[in-house]
């Protein structure tokens, strides 16, 4: 019933967005760097309340503006004969509203909710004082500067879901503050902050996660003034610690978190993360690359409080996205003509190969068995998602992926006959 | 009367929903309680490739686990994992299963993360598992909910099995309390392996032997020192406190009111292969609260319950240094004693004219409901003959020696009156309405 009424309420919304199709255009954010770009004009002519130009609800004020965002996504899962489902699965993915302003020109705020997650509702609750372009300061709670793909907005996700190392290794939310801007005009962007845990995706209803992270990021456009074919390539790095008290650690989920490949091993001492990143577009074609590592200490954890060797997550992916028709890639794609306007709206191809490791960091001919010490066997996931998606408006947007999945050890696969499973997702997508 | 087009459509989409919602409400309604509620015989069906159920049946001794699906009163499971499990009732006829909901997919059954199919296949009467956890409950214990099946392997008969309700974190958030259950904050769970024949001696500073004995079952990747220590420390602390202290420096590190009733209980009824079994320390888990709290024994696999009809109410209790130790403080004496009178009192409470107490009672009900069943067990090793001849045998137990049990406690009790408490001898007493 909830999931026959979630279709039919996500079907209403399509609906609606069809109709504020007319709004005009939407620049797209470029995760937590982008953010600044995309905040909502402060060129506001008069108060009250009216429709942007970009199709969001606006209460301008004398002294800034307040916008009302959204966004509505639902997925359908096809049954998996391997993973022994035999229905399709639907299910709301995300039900995001979101609030952001300017205030006095320097001040940007943003508030976001998702309804229908018990377990930290809130995503974004931050403050960032612009006190020049190379010199700002956030505060509150928003997303830890780690990982392209972490960072990049839901919207503007070219596939169903965030790659593996984007959605387990890479921390996600938490509360702090943090010094951003750019500098060496605007090709060199970086971020420095203190967390007071270290983000939600390291935790659970029951696990609670690192606490006292440190977190830096660096982005670099090198050729970002040539206006050539490699005027969009950039590289990136980024690290951040915390501190780990006697708690379980991370946990490998396949991609549609049915199955655990790697179970949760208690930690104690520093967690590491180290994170690399290179991307690149030019028009309608782009790539991303990226490689991150998480190491846990296990301090005193051994015999005679000895320590036990670090506990280690590897994730990498590639991915590649073309426009076929025509349009530049800028985030989202705004379609040129929209199905509701002129044309049939824009598609787009993708693909990303990752895998996800994780491994016991130990000198096997170290390793001396002992009744005394539960040391988890590696595995990996390796996952190949083949995507097209259909851009029917600058709000609409219906994406297909097969996933084909596949993990090392099949006795901890959800497929455990062989380990491999395909499956297919579409996502039917409205963003405000 | 005509609907319009978008009044059929609607139409249709409510009847849709109406459908779907009937027949998603059986499913839906079941619980825990459903599945353990023994006043009916459960069926479960197990669906599994044939060749992994021959090749779990060929190598019984190992582990190896097994797709398969589970399906109970129309709740399905899917690519659960089974193997064969048990340790004197291992074997490659009617295999003893361990059923992991979550072995591939993340899911549970009913809120369960596991089952175990008990064969029942060194009971002849498959009751004695049953009847031992209901008398633990009864008595105030923690105890395994457990409730008799049939088993069907794609949709065949595979005989009479006990659904035992595991001792693992979802039963530790049931008896005690969500927050010792927390995967990260809960308390330590310890399967205690038979090896050899111990009675909880010393067996030195080296955490290895512990390690060896006591299998964690939560918690299991947790520092060394905060696993295996504190076993340690109750070992030397029950092997060298002065008796003076021992109830207020053992009672620290273990709750020794608990564990003198769980002795007492299996005592009572006759336990061979318990704490204080025939081959040594069997069949038990120790739980150590997350607070600090006294840890706590917990019993388990009880089908060797009441077998000892003649055992003195003191058998063995001199072979365990910690039940020596404990026998030795007066009043944990006497909380024995008077345990053992108000279990016999239990087990033969609610006796009506003909002389049935509660518990037999209750194994009459048992066994007139599994008794077509049995009959009818294909693999069962034992015919419906030794089944019933076994009831008998049992019936006469739990006719006899709750009385004698009683009788010798309160001998001790009260030592001014004169008591005359002879061991019970064996009685064979017919089961009534015991058909095929």
């Amino acid at each position: 019933m909830r999931r026959l009424g979630a279709s039919v309420a996500l079907c209403g919304a399509l609906m609606c967005g069809g109709v504020r199709e007319s709004h005009g255009q939407e620049s797209v954010p470029q995760g937590a760097a982008g953010d600044v770009a995309s905040r909502p004009s402060d060129k506001g002519p008069d108060s009250g309340f009216r429709i942007s130009e970009r199709g969001r609800p606006t209460l301008q004020l004398p002294f800034g503006e307040i916008q009302v965002r959204g966004r509505l996504a639902g997925t359908v899962q096809s049954p998996t004969h391997d993973r022994g489902t035999t229905l399709p699965d639907p299910g709301w993915q995300t039900r995001r509203l979101q609030i952001e302003g300017t205030l006095f020109k320097r001040l940007d705020f943003e508030v976001s909710r998702e309804f229908g997650e018990a377990l930290e509702p809130e995503r974004d609750l931050f403050a960032n004082l612009r006190v020049r372009r190379a010199f700002e300061v956030r505060a509150g709670q928003f997303k830890m500067p780690f990982g392209r793909d972490a960072l990049t907005g839901g919207a503007n996700l070219d596939f169903v879901y965030r790659s593996l190392a984007g959605r387990l290794l890479a921390p996600g939310r938490d509360l702090g503050v943090m010094a951003h801007g750019r500098v060496a005009g605007r090709r060199v962007l970086y971020q420095a902050g203190y967390f007071q845990k270290d983000g939600d995706n390291a935790r659970t209803a029951q696990t609670r996660g690192g606490t006292d992270a440190f977190a830096g990021r660096l982005v670099v456009t090198p050729l970002a003034a040539s206006g050539g074919a490699l005027a969009g390539l950039q590289f990136g790095a980024a690290l951040v610690t915390s501190q780990l008290d006697d708690q379980l650690g991370l946990r490998g989920r396949t991609v549609f978190g049915e199955g655990v490949f790697f179970d949760r091993v208690f930690v104690n001492g520093q967690r590491l993360r180290r994170g690399l990143e290179a991307a690149w577009g030019l028009g309608p074609v782009s790539l991303t690359w990226e490689h991150m590592k998480v190491s846990d200490q296990r301090t005193g954890m051994g015999a005679g409080d000895g320590d036990l060797p670090d506990v280690a997550a590897t994730g990498w992916y590639v991915a590649g996205t073309w426009v076929l028709t025509g349009e530049s890639k800028d985030g989202r794609v705004d379609p040129e003509r929209s199905l509701f306007g002129d044309g049939y709206g824009a598609l787009e191809l993708t693909a990303r190969l990752e895998r996800l490791a994780f491994e016991v960091e130990a000198d096997p001919a170290g390793l001396v068995p002992s009744p005394l010490i539960t040391t988890p066997a590696a595995n990996a996931d390796r996952v190949f998602t083949l995507g097209l998606s259909w851009y029917l408006n600058r709000y609409l947007k219906i994406t297909g992926n097969a996933v084909f999945e596949s993990v090392t050890d099949p006795e901890r696969s959800p497929a455990p006959q062989g380990g491999s499973f395909p499956t297919a997702v579409v996502q039917f997508q409205f963003v405000l | 009367m005509t609907l319009s087009r978008p009044h059929r459509a609607w139409l249709a989409q409510t009847l849709v929903c109406v459908l779907v919602s009937a027949a998603a409400a059986p499913a839906l309604a079941q619980t825990q309680a459903d599945l353990f509620n023994d006043t009916t015989v459960q069926d479960i069906q197990l669906t599994v490739s044939s060749r992994d159920w021959e090749a779990l049946k060929a190598h019984p001794d190992e582990n190896t686990y097994y797709a398969a699906d589970l399906r109970w009163r129309g709740v399905t499971v899917r690519n659960v994992g089974i193997r064969s499990r048990g340790a004197g009732s291992r074997n490659g006829v009617k295999p003893g299963l361990r059923v992991d909901m979550n072995r591939y997919v993340d899911q549970s059954f009913l809120g369960l993360r596991a089952l175990i199919l008990d064969n029942a296949y060194t009971d002849p009467s498959a009751l004695r598992e049953v009847l031992a956890m209901k008398t633990f409950a009864r008595a105030g214990l923690p105890a395994p909910r457990e409730a008799h099946a049939r088993l069907f392997v794609n949709n065949e008969y595979a005989g009479v099995y006990v659904i035992v309700e595991p001792v693992d974190r979802t039963f530790i958030s049931r008896v005690f309390g969500a927050a010792e259950g927390n995967v990260e904050n809960g308390g330590y769970l310890y399967e205690y392996s038979w090896l050899r024949e111990y009675g909880f001696e010393y067996l030195g500073p080296s955490l290895d032997l512990y390690a060896e004995m006591f299998a964690p079952k939560t918690r299991e990747t947790d520092a060394v020192s905060r696993l295996y220590q504190p076993l340690e420390a109750l070992t030397r602390a029950i092997n060298e406190t002065p008796p003076d202290e021992f109830e207020r420096s053992v009672g620290a590190l273990l709750d020794l009111p608990a564990f003198v009733k769980l002795l007492a209980v299996q005592r009572a009824s006759g336990e061979i292969d318990g704490f204080i079994g025939n081959w040594g320390m069997s069949n038990f888990y120790l739980y150590r609260f997350r607070d600090g709290r006294p840890a706590q024994v917990l019993p388990w696999d009880a089908d060797h319950s009441f077998w000892g009809l003649d055992d003195p109410i003191d058998y063995r209790l001199d072979t365990n240094v910690l039940t020596r130790s404990v026998m030795a403080v007066p009043d944990l004496r006497r909380l024995y004693l008077e345990t053992l009178v108000s279990v016999s009192t239990l087990v033969a409470g609610g006796a009506g004219a003909d002389g049935r107490g509660w518990l037999e009672q209750e194994a009459d009900r048992l066994a007139a409901a599994i008794a077509p069943f049995v009959a009818a067990d294909p693999v069962t090793p034992f015919t419906f003959e030794e089944f019933d001849g076994n009831v008998r045998g049992l019936r006469g137990l739990l006719r006899t020696r709750p009385p004698y049990v009683a009788c010798a406690a309160q001998a001790i009790l009260d030592p001014e009156t004169p008591r005359s408490c002879p061991l019970p001898a064996p009685v064979d007493i017919p089961a009534p309405m015991l058909t095929r």
